[in-house]
C-alpha cells in the first residue's frame, strides 16, 4: 500500500467526524475519487458509525419509568422547602450531628479549670520583680555602695558588722594596742 | 403540559424537580431515555439488565439532586452518572460480548421494518462490525468513542463526564478511531480474503 494510502486511511475517522480543516478534506475528497481500496474503508466505517449512531436499544421503555417512579416514592419525592428539609433524613442526621458536637465542645469548656485572676499583692510583687529586673546594673550597683557608705557612716547600726569584707572587731583590736 | 415543558431547557426543568415538582422529571426521562440507554448498551454491550440499568441512571440523578450544580449542564450531569453506572457494571460484569453478538444480530435493536432482506443483512453485519469492534476496545478509549463519535458530545461536554483534561479526550478518542479503523479493515480484508 502506498503512503498516500495509509497516510489517507488514519485521516479518515476525522474526515468522517468532520474535524479536518478544507484544505486536507479536499485532498482526501480527491484521493478517495481515485483509490478504490481507500473509498471502501472510508464507506465502510462511515456506515458503522452511522449505524452505530441512529440505532436505539428496544427496551419496554413505560415500564422502566414505573420502576422510576416506585423508587421515587419509596425515596421520598421532592418537597418545596421547607417541608422538603424537615421530611428529609439526611437534614436531621446532620442537624443532629451538629447538636452533639456542639454540646460535647460546651461541656468541655466548662469542665477545664478556669485560672483564678490574681490578687493586687501579686500583681504588685511581679510588677517589683519585673521593675527590678530591668534595673540598669550599674544603678543598682550604685545603690547598693551608697547603702554601704550609710552604715560605715553609722557604726552603731548592727547591720554594719553583716557586711562582706569588714571586721570592725579586729579594726578596735587593732587600735587598742599600745603606740 | 408538554408543549410548554418542550420550550424549557433541561437545567429549568430540573431546578423544578429540585423544588418539589417531581411530575416535570418525566419530561427529562422522555428527552434522555434513549441516548442513555443507547450509550449504556455501547458502553456495557448488557442489553438483559439494559432497562435495570436505565433505572438505576435516572434513580441515581433524582436521589443526587441536591448534589446537582445549577451552573452545569443537566445533560453532562446525567452523562456523568451513565457513564458510572455502566462502569461499575463492567467492573461486575465484564464487557459482554455474547450480549453484544446477540444485540448485533438484531436482538433489542430495532431493524425489523426493513424493506429488504439484503439491506437487513447489511445493517445485521454493521452492527455485528461496530459491536466486535467496541469490544474490544478498552473501556477508557471505547467511552471517548460513544460519547464523541456516536453520541456527538463536544470535547468539552466529555471533559466533564470523564472528568479529565480535553487533551486526554483527544488522545483517547484518537487511539479509539485508528483501532476501529484497523478492525474495519481487518473485517474487509477478511470479506475479500
Amino acid at each position: 500500500m502506498e503512503n498516500e494510502c495509509l497516510h489517507t486511511q488514519e485521516l479518515i475517522p476525522d474526515l468522517i467526524a468532520g474535524e479536518l480543516g478544507d484544505k486536507e478534506s479536499v485532498r482526501l475528497a480527491q484521493h478517495l475519487k481515485g483509490c478504490e481500496v481507500c473509498a471502501r474503508v472510508a464507506e465502510r466505517y462511515r456506515e458503522m458509525i452511522v449505524e452505530a449512531s441512529a440505532s436505539e436499544p428496544e427496551i419496554e421503555y413505560d415500564a422502566v419509568w414505573r420502576r422510576i417512579s416506585k423508587g421515587m416514592d419509596r425515596h421520598g419525592r421532592a418537597r418545596p422547602w421547607p417541608i422538603g428539609v424537615l421530611l428529609d433524613h439526611k437534614a436531621w442526621s446532620l442537624g443532629a450531628a451538629a447538636c452533639a458536637i456542639l454540646m460535647l465542645l460546651f461541656f468541655l469548656l466548662r469542665s477545664t479549670p478556669v485560672r483564678p485572676a490574681m490578687s493586687i499583692s501579686e500583681i504588685e510583687a511581679v510588677l517589683r520583680a519585673v521593675g527590678e529586673a530591668r534595673e540598669d546594673p550599674v544603678t543598682a550597683f550604685q545603690s547598693h555602695l551608697d547603702e554601704d557608705y550609710r552604715l560605715l557612716d553609722n557604726p552603731e547600726d548592727e547591720r554594719l558588722y553583716s557586711l562582706p569584707g569588714v571586721d570592725i572587731a579586729d579594726e578596735d583590736a587593732g587600735s587598742s594596742t599600745p603606740f | 403540559m408538554s408543549n410548554i415543558a418542550d420550550a424549557l431547557t433541561d437545567e429549568s426543568i430540573f431546578l423544578q424537580v429540585c423544588n418539589g415538582n417531581s411530575e416535570m422529571y418525566g419530561v427529562l426521562y422522555q428527552r434522555y431515555k434513549a441516548p442513555v440507554a443507547g450509550m449504556i448498551m455501547k458502553m456495557t454491550g448488557c442489553a438483559d439488565e439494559l432497562e435495570d440499568l436505565v433505572a438505576d441512571v435516572f434513580l441515581a440523578a433524582y436521589q443526587k439532586r441536591t448534589q446537582y450544580k445549577q451552573a452545569g449542564s443537566f445533560k453532562s450531569w446525567l452523562y456523568t452518572i451513565a457513564v458510572n453506572t455502566a462502569r461499575q457494571h463492567a467492573r461486575r460484569q465484564g464487557f459482554r460480548r455474547r450480549a453484544m453478538a446477540d444485540l448485533a444480530r438484531g436482538n433489542g435493536l430495532p431493524g425489523s421494518a426493513e424493506p429488504s432482506l439484503k439491506s437487513q443483512l447489511e445493517r445485521m453485519e454493521l452492527r455485528e462490525l461496530l459491536m466486535s469492534s467496541l469490544s474490544r476496545l478498552g473501556p477508557k478509549l471505547r467511552e471517548a468513542f460513544v460519547l464523541r463519535d456516536v453520541e456527538g458530545l463536544s470535547y468539552q461536554e466529555i471533559a466533564e463526564i470523564l472528568r479529565c483534561p480535553v487533551g486526554t479526550v483527544k488522545s483517547r478518542l484518537s487511539a479509539a478511531r485508528k483501532a476501529m479503523l484497523e478492525l474495519t479493515k481487518e473485517t474487509l480484508n477478511s470479506h475479500e480474503g
